[in-house]
């Protein structure tokens, strides 16, 4: 499409001054702001340490590869940390019209029951969707991987690839009921890795939360978890396994002598979401059409199986269990794979 | 709201400083204005000011105040008390409020108040001002103070009209009777505009006073009418615009080898959001331009265009509105107001689906406007697809110059910052640089419709429409707007340092610790007033090429140069 577009024969964008950039080698790691094949940024501040952050709700960045030749496999490390709520809030107050003078005492908003969800593109087209759910328990910091590839037909003789940091237009009512205004305000962009596509990007998940034993889990808030698509844009078939109630929890042999009534309290509460029950479903993709809505049945072991049809895009999915007459928002472990 | 601990002392300073660094008064007087809630304004034109009694022996009259209008609509902390203190620390002999001075004498409450000889608040007689000169200010000044690009015959604009012409009234008679009883050697105003700053300026100019008007950007940035030099009957900036493209032409265009570097150097501190060519946006991450060539203008482009619905493989002219109430009639207009301009471009755009047009709103409209002008103008033009109407703000500058390419302005910065980057640009008035020879100029619809159509018809044959020398000159324009014309001087600090302790304490060492002599204040107001020139500079201009090399002290030649040299 780039090519069509309109051109003026009298842009003379350049100055002498502008330093040369160094084109990022692939295999290559971005991970500076002060990179120079970190060319262009929009929207987003350089980071000393990492990448870039995020200061408003749409951001660019446009990196330099040295070999425009061949198709390329990004995969982006994205972080919301202290410092994000930080600069959310910076936005906010001055969104609101009282912005933070050097005079306030300055509180961070407590966004611990809120998440984030980014879209991400490349080449102006939508890649892969993400999601960071900051919790009380996280040291501060929550940290997610999406991969995508760009065809080298994309990419064009000037090797350079844009990507785009924004919100997903058209999210789900349901995704958006704890999400924080402007989500994509203080991501941090942490690590850029590019590779040449030699091992496929498989379809994989976001759930805003840390894995345990490298499985994702899905926590009853947010209540839904992101799908990415394989990057031949097959069908991916998904196994949920139910893993809780959800919510904050007292851990250790501590708290079942300081909390004995909380401890058994949730201790049901859990072996109740483990009981058999069928399992509501619903998976929107970024236009908001509803993919597939469906009821799902138990397949032993609290799981569940669905696939996501070829050609889907990155997608929404909330699965809640139907238990006591009506669907509620549990813990899921979330496996992904090739359909057969 | 800032607090300013450190203010009294400097005061204190300043006085001492001032008292030995200007010539003894006599009879004469020099007119200051200090109607701005901002002390950074006032510090200049007392700067100014003083730097002239150190030619012009004189006594410093000092008019200020601030209505309930401008206490609404501009002003958030105006405070008079250190306004007057500070005036009276640079050596007034009378800090007087002259709104408050107006409502008392349309009270008839007024009591005496001599200032300069004069009984302010006696019997006046009328000014002699023109009556369609004051019929422009009057309707200017209701305009802002209703915040509406024009009046309608709806009885508030009419209320408000006639609260507006009885204080005008009050404004000329006061300024009329300072100045015509007066021997008065300059009035030094922050503003030409409205009622309050424009009727001193009218006056002043009519009775043979030259004008000095500090800028509110940069070091010390002043620009200077002499009433021999203006051109009769024309608006009160149209023989400033005439005289600096003169002055561009002998000694900025006539030295552009020798400032290659410094046009360079400008242009891509400017492109980064360094010093204040954008200062309606502030934001580095969202107001510098990163593109550097074709190709990456393109990519960007398909993404701008994405996201806000435009056809890349259109051209784009981007409309940029204007403060819809900001000093109307002070130049040269294509169209009978800045509203108008924006809405018939917008029906002739309508009818032009050949392009596609950005309509873009000004960042600080809110202050301009409480009519929704430009939402109403959005909603006339719902069903025209081509047209799209957004904030400014909506848009990064990366995302405006990937996508724009074509300018239409009456009289915006714009128009000197994208043709700088090869975009041209098509103004519909008279601006500071509009004589620089960047930009097409139309001077009424019927040229600016004509302008319009050739430009689109040249975009489309892909001709292109600013030329290499066109963009250097617009670049040109830039370097001297942010260095040539802007004077680095100790006395008033950069606009940056802010209006805070920081800055009363770094004028206070610079008195306290500098000795004066050469002091670049001083010796560019010194060649202002001796030569007659339109502005300040930093350098003499009138030197040898040789000199002004010199002066300048150039790093070497252009980095490209320095690479092909080696």
């Amino acid at each position: 499409m780039s090519r069509q577009n309109f051109r003026l024969p009298s842009l003379q964008l350049g100055t002498a001054f502008d330093g040369p950039i160094i084109p990022l080698e692939v295999p290559g790691v971005l991970g500076r702001g002060t990179a120079s094949a970190l060319c262009i940024l929009d929207g987003a501040n350089r980071a000393p340490h990492r990448l870039s952050r995020m200061v408003r709700p749409v951001g660019l960045l446009g990196v330099k590869l040295a070999e425009p030749g061949a198709g390329v496999r990004v995969t982006l490390r994205l972080l919301a940390d202290d410092v994000s709520t930080v600069m959310w809030d910076r936005h906010v107050r001055r969104l609101r019209g009282t912005p933070l003078t050097e005079g306030d005492v300055y509180v961070p908003s407590d966004l611990t029951e809120k998440h984030r969800m980014v879209e991400l593109t490349a080449q102006g087209r939508s890649r892969a969707l993400a999601m960071l759910a900051l919790r009380r328990n996280d040291d501060g910091t929550v940290r997610q991987h999406v991969s995508f590839e760009i065809g080298a037909d994309e990419i064009g003789e000037s090797g350079l690839v844009m990507i785009g940091v924004e919100n997903p237009a058209h999210a789900p009512v349901w995704s958006r009921h704890h999400e924080i205004e402007d989500s994509p305000v203080g991501v941090c962009v942490a690590r850029m890795f590019v590779e040449p596509i030699e091992k496929r990007v498989t379809a994989h998940v976001s759930t805003g939360r840390p894995t345990v034993d490298h499985v994702p889990i899905s926590a009853a808030n947010p209540g839904f978890f992101v799908l990415n698509p394989p990057a031949d844009g097959g069908a991916a078939r998904v196994t949920i396994t139910s893993r809780g109630a959800g919510g904050e929890r007292l851990l250790g042999r501590r708290a079942k002598v300081k909390h004995p009534l909380r401890y058994v309290r949730e201790t049901v509460e859990d072996r109740r979401t483990g009981a058999a029950a069928p399992a509501e479903l619903e998976v929107v993709d970024l236009s908001g059409a509803t993919v597939l809505a469906s009821q799902l049945q138990e397949q032993g072991d609290s799981s569940y199986e669905f696939t996501v049809p070829a050609g889907a895009g990155p997608v929404f999915v909330r699965a809640r269990k139907l238990l006591d007459g009506g669907p509620r928002l549990v813990n899921w472990s979330v496996r992904v794979g090739a359909a057969s | 709201m800032r607090e300013l601990t450190d203010f009294t002392p400097f005061c204190e300073t300043a006085s001492a400083f001032w008292r030995v660094n200007v010539l003894p008064e006599n009879e004469r007087i020099i007119l200051v204005e200090a109607m701005s809630q901002d002390l950074r304004v006032t510090l200049r034109n007392l700067t100014v000011a003083n730097a002239l009694r150190r030619i012009e022996p004189a006594r410093l009259i000092v008019y200020s105040g601030a209505d309930e209008d401008w206490n609404q609509i501009v002003w958030t902390y105006f405070n008079l008390g250190e306004i007057r203190q500070m005036a009276v620390a640079y050596g007034a002999e009378v800090v007087f409020d002259a709104h408050e001075l107006v409502d008392l004498r349309i009270e008839g409450r007024a009591e005496e108040l001599v200032v300069a000889g004069v009984d302010l608040g006696g019997e006046l007689p009328d000014s002699g001002i023109p009556s369609d000169v004051f019929d422009q200010v009057v309707y200017a000044t209701t305009c802002r103070m209703a915040r509406v690009a024009r009046l309608d015959d709806s009885p508030e604009h009419q209320a408000k009209k006639a609260q507006v012409e009885a204080r005008s009234h009050e404004f000329a008679r006061i300024y009329e009777a300072l100045i015509s009883r007066n021997d008065v050697v300059a009035l030094v105003s922050s503003h030409v505009d409205y009622n309050n700053f424009g009727l001193a300026v009218e006056a002043a100019l009519r009775h043979d006073v030259p004008v000095l008007f500090p800028q509110s950007t940069g070091g010390l940035k002043a620009y200077a009418l002499f009433p021999e030099k203006l051109p009769a009957g024309m608006p009160v900036r149209a023989g400033l615009t005439t005289q600096i493209g003169e002055f561009f032409e002998e000694h900025v265009w006539a030295n552009r080898e020798l400032l290659a570097r410094s046009r360079e150097l400008t242009m891509w501190r400017a492109k980064a959001t360094l010093g204040r060519p954008s200062w309606w946006r502030a934001g580095r991450s969202y107001s510098s331009v990163d593109l550097r060539g074709a190709d990456d203008r393109s990519v960007v482009r398909t993404y701008a265009a994405r996201r806000i619905g435009v056809d890349a493989t259109k051209p784009v002219i981007s409309v940029f509105n204007h403060a819809v109430s900001d000093a109307l009639g002070t130049n040269v207009e294509a169209f009978g107001d800045l509203g108008e301009w924006f809405e018939r471009t917008a029906d002739f755009a309508a009818e032009h689906d050949e392009v596609s047009w950005l309509f873009l709103d000004h960042p600080h409209q809110l202050m301009y406007d409480a009519s929704e002008f430009f939402e109403r103008c959005a909603a006339r033009h719902a069903d025209h697809p081509h047209l799209r109407f957004m904030r400014s703000m909506d848009l990064s500058k990366n995302f405006l110059t990937a996508l724009t390419d074509l300018v239409l302005t009456v009289r915006g910065s714009v128009s000197n910052e994208y043709p700088g980057l090869g975009i041209p640009a098509l103004q519909s008035g008279w601006s500071e640089w509009s004589r620089c020879g960047f930009t097409a100029v139309a001077e009424t619809p019927e040229e600016y419709f004509r302008l319009l159509t050739e430009h689109i018809e040249g975009l489309l044959a892909g001709e292109v429409l600013i030329t290499p020398e066109q963009v250097e000159r617009a670049r040109l324009w830039a370097w001297f707007y942010r260095s040539g014309s802007d004077v680095a001087s100790g006395l008033v600090q950069q606009w940056q340092v802010g209006e805070g302790d920081e800055l009363f304490a770094l004028l206070g060492i610079n008195m306290l610790q500098t000795e004066t002599d050469a002091e670049p204040a001083f010796t560019a107001v010194r060649r202002l007033w001796r030569r007659r020139d339109p502005f300040l500079t930093r350098i003499d201009w009138r030197n040898d090429a040789e000199t002004i090399a010199d002066l300048l002290a150039p790093v070497g030649l252009l980095p490209a140069a320095q690479e092909a040299a080696l």
